[in-house]
């Protein structure tokens, strides 16, 4: 069936741009995780002090050899394409290779064919590098040898493809869960076993992260081997005794690795399970010049199944010319197939300030994450943190006077403000008669009204101007605040439609600001302003209820763009004068007139949760006059309990009075 | 109510009254009168109160308050005048009712046969997230025994009763005054029998409220209670003396002792639930829709028997993206700004000293002179808020006794917190001439044991009583010192 190239066919040299970069994507394809386990032992510079973590003695001779040398004792048969890129290694004679593939494919009792395959494989492998440097003069064979190199590939391809379905894989704990799910899916796409549990008995093949994989039994004891036979592996296809000293090394009988030795298993590196999926899933097409074979013919149907998921792959490389592009591809594609599943189960790791409430058990998910902004000095960070307001006030609510910080935020957008402004400046330049507060530009101040609402309606006046306001006459700086506040509504009113959460968020520390929720006439927002605002003026919160109740109405039609359809604009007109006739602001009303003209605002439907109904609705009134509720409501054995106890709590009438029956 | 055409005829008729409550804009008729000003207030008040439903609320899911008693709890006013209510209305003068109420309280008493006959409703006094409250003569106060009012059973009540009772008209001179409540029909009966029975059980107590009667029709609860005439906290928190804040606290504690006696959780300890009377010095503890008895088969870390508290863990700096571990599920219920730290931490063992709590914050703001303390608009933030002021030390202990991990990079968290003396002192602008008083140090000592982050430290309402901050009261002791009766 495979008819493998025995003539030791050169290898092309590097000039393969195609081939070069594999490596590099072997590289780049391990990245995302690799930072810890890259470091494999055989990419460890070799150390005479080792310990035995270190690679067997065998292998350090080459290890100094080339650059590509810590690749070969573990990846040596991952990637041909590879082997083909080692033209500077001139000793591979690797003494130990024999060892490695064919005893794997004997593990999972390869067929006499495919021992002999691998056997050939190997052997050509094994040759290339030693006919690598005198072909690489040779350009006139190049192409032919790119063919041998990509026929080789595919031959190794094909066998390895036939191999993965007998081996059966454990990835040990410290596979990253990502990690281990992709390497799940596309080991099954070979038709691998993948078990969660380490069965010694059945894993072939150990797959870690670890840097600290024990190194193999040498060829000694490999040779011995045969001789001793461990009792723990009895009915193994393989038994071979371990090497009782090595044991001592690890002191741990439990490390996975160590076990998994003992066992004859063989350990591999997620990089390297890495890479030889990646090889195998790749499709082979050299363009130079298609063999009469063309490797999708030839490839088993597992691995046309992964090729479909990449199509791109195939028509990507249409030419020499083309090579370096297409890599590019190549990069990319595995770029984001390495990536992606990985981004799925990442820890978010916080950049700003943060806090974190979770359970310490692990069995529920954080109750409290939020992160903040990061802020140049600790004040202007939009968390809650003592403030220096006024007296009175809650001291986690930022006062307008230390508000510098937001208002540098503001100023950015003043641009995209400037046309609600320009109406805010002419209403302001009739009423207001306060300097804007410190050094600030007008405009920034009327950012800063809109951005705080709350703020704004006592915005830094002296608490008796306020207090007195509801006496006074229109022309006080109460009055004055109040219309600011209104305008900043009017702001609001405008920027509504388009940008109302981004309206909400620049309350910065307010409620809604922390990302509570879309706000409503009811929300925090609005009842806080109520009810904390009184607070810091005067001896009685009521005084200012007025200026509260205006800004309530404004924001109740800035907020809530959909009320109850049978109030009509005209009644909240008659709503709002009646008010201001009351409060005896001519200016206000003028102000609020604007507002409400402006938009036809309707009763909002308030939208809730019905215990009863155990549904959420949208209209209060709508869903307590729908048949369900209805329906609920008239049955009385929803209300036997309830109704025992209603019974108890009748009022006791006097003897001497007729009582008039009441329920 | 007893037909079948009357009954859908009120059903149709209770349904619209409560259509009054989330919108009290609708079908306003022209003003009445222009005096409408305490009308307009209350109005303009409930608006902004609201109603918020569970729907609103972003934290629902993870409450066990299926209806949603989260964040805008802290709107809930029942029968208390005490947010918007004008003085005068207080002290129990002619009410005035702007128009919409007017409307809604019309169909409110139309809705209910015969009600009219027994309540003239003269102003709603408050809107919460489960019920409206409204403020009513009890025109048949006379036919009934009652037990409830206090004032009829203490001296106060002055002699010439019979003459009284021969005019048989309680309106005529002394009007008495009860709160309805009228429970929404989005509340459950189980929501509704819980506030009730536990009513029920708290009877006798000066300090807490008592319940009249109660009654249904269809799915609308009433129930009747006495009103309190009190006056708003915010008009007083920063003016009573300490011997005068020891009196409330003294009063409050009284009340909390009784209900914790019944091992039942207030939930909602706040001042708009504690109708003061200054000039009485006299509280009573309203609202116990949210209250529960205390249970013993939660499972948390907080139970274990004294010891080494678990190790806080590591902190992570991180958090899984996509985490699909269930949430932790714990009651929530109460008012923010004042919720425990256990409550926060979600333990599941809750116990009545998240009352004395919320009871340590009111004491708080009462030193520091600034209402609220916390504004904690949602969990988190109430998280940050308590960790600015105790520091990240105790808060990560205080996560770890309730199995929980605590983490912060937040700058303006320190380590060791602040202690509540410098709080107070930063809180009321002290100087060095301006320094604590006495008998303000002596509170403080009392907040301390009150506001302890570990439940199992803080006082009990009984111990708070025994405490030397409320036993040496200065000069006179109020008559609330009678808890039982």
């Amino acid at each position: 069936m495979l008819s493998l190239p025995i003539s030791p066919a050169p290898p092309p040299m590097p000039t393969m741009s195609r081939r070069v970069p594999l490596s590099n994507i072997q590289n780049h394809h391990g990245q995302p995780y690799s930072l810890s386990t890259a470091t494999i032992p055989a990419k460890r510079p070799a150390k005479p002090t080792r310990d035995n973590l270190g690679p067997p003695p065998a292998k350090k001779a080459h290890i100094d050899t080339g650059y590509l040398g810590p690749d070969q004792k573990e990846n040596r048969h991952t990637t041909p394409s590879k082997l083909v890129l080692v033209p500077r290694t001139p000793n591979r004679q690797d003494t130990t290779r024999r060892d490695v593939v064919p005893s794997r494919v004997s593990r999972s009792k390869p067929t006499a064919n495919s021992r002999r395959q691998v056997e050939k494989i190997d052997s050509q492998k094994y040759r290339k590098p030693i006919q690598t440097q005198k072909i690489s003069t040779r350009d006139k064979q190049l192409t032919a040898a790119i063919a041998e190199n990509n026929e080789a590939i595919r031959q190794w391809q094909k066998h390895y493809l036939k191999v993965f379905p007998t081996l059966t894989f454990y990835l040990d704990e410290t596979v990253s869960e990502d990690k281990m799910a992709m390497l799940r899916i596309q080991l099954r796409d070979l038709d691998s076993t993948v078990i969660d549990h380490f069965d010694e008995e059945r894993v072939t093949h150990v797959i870690t992260a670890r840097g600290d994989i024990p190194p193999e039994t040498s060829k000694e004891q490999e040779a011995a081997r045969t001789g001793t036979i461990n009792p723990k592996l009895l009915g193994k296809t393989d038994s071979r005794a371990p090497v009782a000293p090595r044991l001592t090394v690890y002191e741990e009988q439990e490390d996975i690795l160590v076990l998994a030795r003992l066992n004859q298993m063989k350990i591999w590196n997620t990089e390297k399970v890495e890479r030889m999926i990646h090889t195998l899933n790749e499709k082979i097409d050299d363009d130079y010049i298609v063999p009469a074979a063309a490797p999708l013919k030839t490839l088993p149907s597992k691995h046309s199944k992964v090729e479909v998921t990449r199509p791109k792959r195939t028509s990507a490389v249409e030419s020499t010319k083309k090579n370096e592009e297409a890599l590019g591809r190549l990069l990319n594609q595995d770029k984001t197939r390495s990536s992606q599943p990985s981004s799925s189960k990442e820890m978010y790791v916080f950049k700003g300030p943060y806090v974190l409430v979770g359970d310490a058990s692990g069995r529920y998910k954080h109750f409290i994450i939020r992160e903040f902004r990061n802020a140049l000095q600790p004040e202007s960070g939009d968390w809650p943190q003592f403030r220096s307001n006024r007296e009175g006030r809650c001291p986690f609510v930022l006062d307008p006077d230390t508000k510098r910080a937001y208002m540098r935020e503001e100023a950015e957008r003043e641009a995209e403000a400037k046309a609600k402004e320009k109406e805010a400046a002419r209403l302001r330049a009739r009423i207001v008669m306060e300097p804007p507060p410190r050094n600030q530009s007008l405009r920034a101040k009327t950012s800063l009204l809109k951005e705080d609402p709350r703020t704004a309606l006592t915005d830094r006046r002296p608490i008796s101007s306020i207090e007195n306001k509801v006496d006074r006459d229109m022309a006080t700086a109460a009055a004055a605040t109040a219309v600011r506040k209104t305008e900043s509504r009017v702001d609001k009113l405008k920027d509504a439609h388009r940008s109302r959460q981004d309206n909400l968020v620049l309350t910065g520390y307010e409620p809604v600001a922390s990302g509570l929720r879309p706000t409503g006439p009811t929300s925090a927002v609005v009842s806080q302003a109520i009810s904390s605002n009184p607070v810091l003026v005067g001896p009685k919160a009521g005084t200012s209820r007025d200026v509260q109740r205006l800004n309530r109405r404004v924001f109740e039609k800035t907020t809530g763009g959909i009320r109850q359809t049978n109030t009509t604009t005209a009644l909240q007109v008659v709503d709002e004068e009646n008010n201001e006739a009351k409060a005896g602001k001519k200016t206000l009303k003028r102000a609020r007139s604007e507002l409400v003209v402006k938009e036809a605002s309707k009763k909002q439907p308030v939208a809730g949760y019905c215990e009863n109904c155990r549904d959420k609705y949208d209209d209060f009134e709508k869903h307590i006059l729908s048949k369900r509720h209805l329906r609920f409501a008239s049955n009385d054995e929803n209300f036997l309990e309830l109704d025992a106890l209603l019974a108890t709590l009748e009022r006791p009438r006097k003897k001497s009075i007729s009582p008039t029956p009441f329920h | 109510m007893n037909s079948q055409s009357h009954r859908s005829a009120a059903l149709h008729a209770a349904s619209k009254i409560i259509q009054r409550k989330p919108s009290r804009t609708e079908n306003i008729p022209p003003p009445r009168n222009e005096v409408a000003k305490q009308g307009f207030s209350s109005d303009d008040y409930v608006n902004g109160k609201g109603v918020q439903y569970p729907a609103q609320g972003d934290e629902m899911d993870e409450d066990e308050d299926v209806a949603g008693i989260s964040e805008n709890d802290s709107e809930m006013e029942p029968y208390a005048l005490s947010e918007d209510q004008f003085s005068e209305e207080s002290d129990g003068t002619v009410d005035e009712i702007c128009p919409e109420v007017q409307e809604e309280i019309d169909e409110f008493m139309a809705s209910f046969q015969e009600l009219d006959l027994h309540y003239k409703i003269v102003s709603k006094t408050g809107e919460g997230t489960f019920s409206s409250v409204y403020k009513a003569i009890d025109l048949q106060y006379n036919s009934y025994v009652n037990e409830w009012d206090l004032d009829e059973r203490t001296a106060e009540y002055y002699s010439p009763r019979s003459k009284r009772h021969r005019l048989n008209q309680a309106k005529e001179k002394r009007v008495k005054y009860v709160a309805i409540k009228k429970i929404y029909v989005t509340s459950s009966p189980q929501r509704i029998h819980n506030e009730l029975e536990l009513l029920k059980d708290l009877t006798g107590s000066k300090n807490v409220v008592s319940l009249i009667t109660a009654f249904r029709h269809l799915d609308q609860v009433i129930a009747v209670m006495p009103y309190f005439r009190h006056v708003d906290f915010r008009e007083y928190f920063r003016k009573l003396s300490i011997i005068e804040i020891q009196r409330y606290m003294r009063s409050l504690f009284t009340a909390l002792k009784f209900v914790h006696a019944k091992n039942i959780l207030h939930r909602d300890i706040k001042p708009t639930n504690f109708l003061y009377d200054c000039a009485k010095g006299r509280g009573v503890l309203v609202d116990f829709g949210l209250a529960e008895r205390e249970e013993y088969d939660g499972v948390c870390p907080c139970t274990r028997a004294r010891g080494p508290p678990p190790k806080p863990v590591a902190p992570v700096g991180g958090y899984p993206k996509n985490d699909q571990r269930p949430s932790k599920r714990a009651n929530r219920a109460g008012t923010r700004g004042f919720r425990a730290p256990e409550v926060l931490f979600k333990c599941n063992r809750q116990t009545t000293k998240i009352d004395i709590w919320s009871a340590g914050v009111i004491l708080l703001t009462f030193l520091s002179k600034r209402f609220p303390f916390f504004n904690s608009p949602d969990d988190i933030d109430a998280i940050i808020e308590m960790a600015t002021v105790f520091g990240r030390a105790k808060m990560r202990a205080c996560a770890a006794l309730h199995g929980a991990v605590f983490e912060t990079a937040i700058p303006t968290i320190s380590e060791k917190g602040h202690s509540l003396s410098r709080i107070v002192e930063w809180a009321t602008s002290r100087s060095k001439n301006d320094p604590l008083s006495l008998e303000e140090k002596r509170a403080l000592v009392f907040l301390e044991k009150t506001l302890d982050l570990d439940h199992r430290k803080r006082l009990s309402a009984a111990e708070a009583l025994e405490d030397p901050f409320l036993t040496n009261i200065g000069a006179d002791i109020s008559d609330d010192e009678v808890e039982t009766i």
